[in-house]
């Protein structure tokens, strides 16, 4: 499929906030946001020729971007688990710079309590709870479109989104840092 | 109403989606027991965060990023790289052993034709290699002796 720079320019534009929003649910962190947003519109764009019009280019766009989401934090979970075995031999751990790297950035107190809380909250949830929180809050999209993108039922999504908010209730109330 | 009907009940209130009845009586929860309302507090905590990570935006250079991220990738898309997949570096390499193989075996088999076969005696072989001088129509150099 042949696009030209201002066919493509479009549409980025026209997905750009969304797929941000989505990466940014997942990521938790601006930065990584960004450039995980631009690895989905390059993953997208390089596969238009696969795209089949069963489904809407919209809901393959945020599978991608979902896909691209849960593979990031997969690579993030191993390189947190080689970091803490640095950590543990090296102990580097305590030192201003790897404090300002490793934990997400905060601009006051308040906020990096509340980024403590919902990272802590966000991890006791399934993936596809996760995936199905994601979408409903970070993207507002309806039980319905939810359920398009993750090829589920609209009863199913309202169960799992159900389950991910009692979760992260449990998880708070449990809570200890 | 109990801490635990609090727990599934709580995010539909924060979010004002509960009906009248439901919202009183949680109201009424929370100004007693302290355990709930710190839950409430800490949901409360993290819906704004999610509300403020909503409001940010991606870079204003994004589209720029991704379109020049696409023009680098063309070029060694089709020169180089498209070898070093594995489909194709086995397909070269199985054409270059096969030309190997090929190349190998003509070459053993001049040798054989030159040398004779591997039981025969010197003198024998000699006559062999003459035989097959006088024969084909082409000179191979280290034989000029056999001719005189």
């Amino acid at each position: 499929m042949e696009l030209s720079e201002k066919d493509l320019t479009r549409f980025i534009n026209k997905f750009q906030d969304r797929v941000f929003r989505t990466c940014m649910g997942f990521v938790q962190n601006s930065d990584d946001a960004n450039d995980l947003t631009q690895d989905v519109f390059l993953a997208v764009i390089e596969s238009l020729d696969d795209f089949r019009n069963e489904a809407q280019l919209s809901t393959w766009v945020y599978r991608i971007a979902v896909n691209k989401s849960l593979n990031h934090l997969k690579k993030r979970k191993t390189r947190n688990i080689f970091q803490n075995i640095d950590k543990l031999l090296f102990k580097k751990g305590s030192g201003e710079a790897h404090q300002f790297l490793y934990n997400p950035v905060a601009e006051d107190e308040n906020s990096e309590e509340a980024s403590r809380l919902l990272n802590h909250a966000l991890r006791k949830l399934s993936q596809s709870q996760r995936v199905a929180f994601t979408l409903s809050k970070y993207d507002e999209m309806s039980n319905n479109e939810v359920a398009v993108v993750m090829g589920n039922s609209v009863s199913a999504v309202e169960s799992l989104l159900f389950r991910a908010k009692q979760n992260m209730q449990k998880a708070l109330r449990d809570h200890k840092f | 109403m109990d801490c635990r009907r609090i727990e599934k009940l709580a995010w539909g209130y924060m979010e004002a989606n509960l009906p009248s009845r439901e919202h009183e009586l949680i109201e009424s929860h929370l100004a007693e027991c302290a355990s709930c309302k710190e839950v409430y507090q800490e949901t409360k905590l993290i819906i704004q965060l999610i509300e403020k990570q909503k409001s940010e935006g991606p870079s204003p250079f994004l589209a720029s990023r991704i379109l020049s991220r696409l023009e680098g990738k063309n070029i060694p898309k089709w020169e180089i790289s498209f070898l070093l997949r594995p489909a194709w570096s086995f397909a070269v390499a199985s054409i270059i052993i096969a030309i190997g193989i090929f190349t190998g075996s003509i070459v053993s088999n001049n040798i054989l034709a030159i040398e004779g076969p591997s039981n025969t005696t010197n003198t024998e072989m000699l006559y062999a290699n003459q035989s097959f001088i006088m024969e084909a129509d082409y000179y191979i150099p280290g034989f000029e002796y056999l001719n005189e």
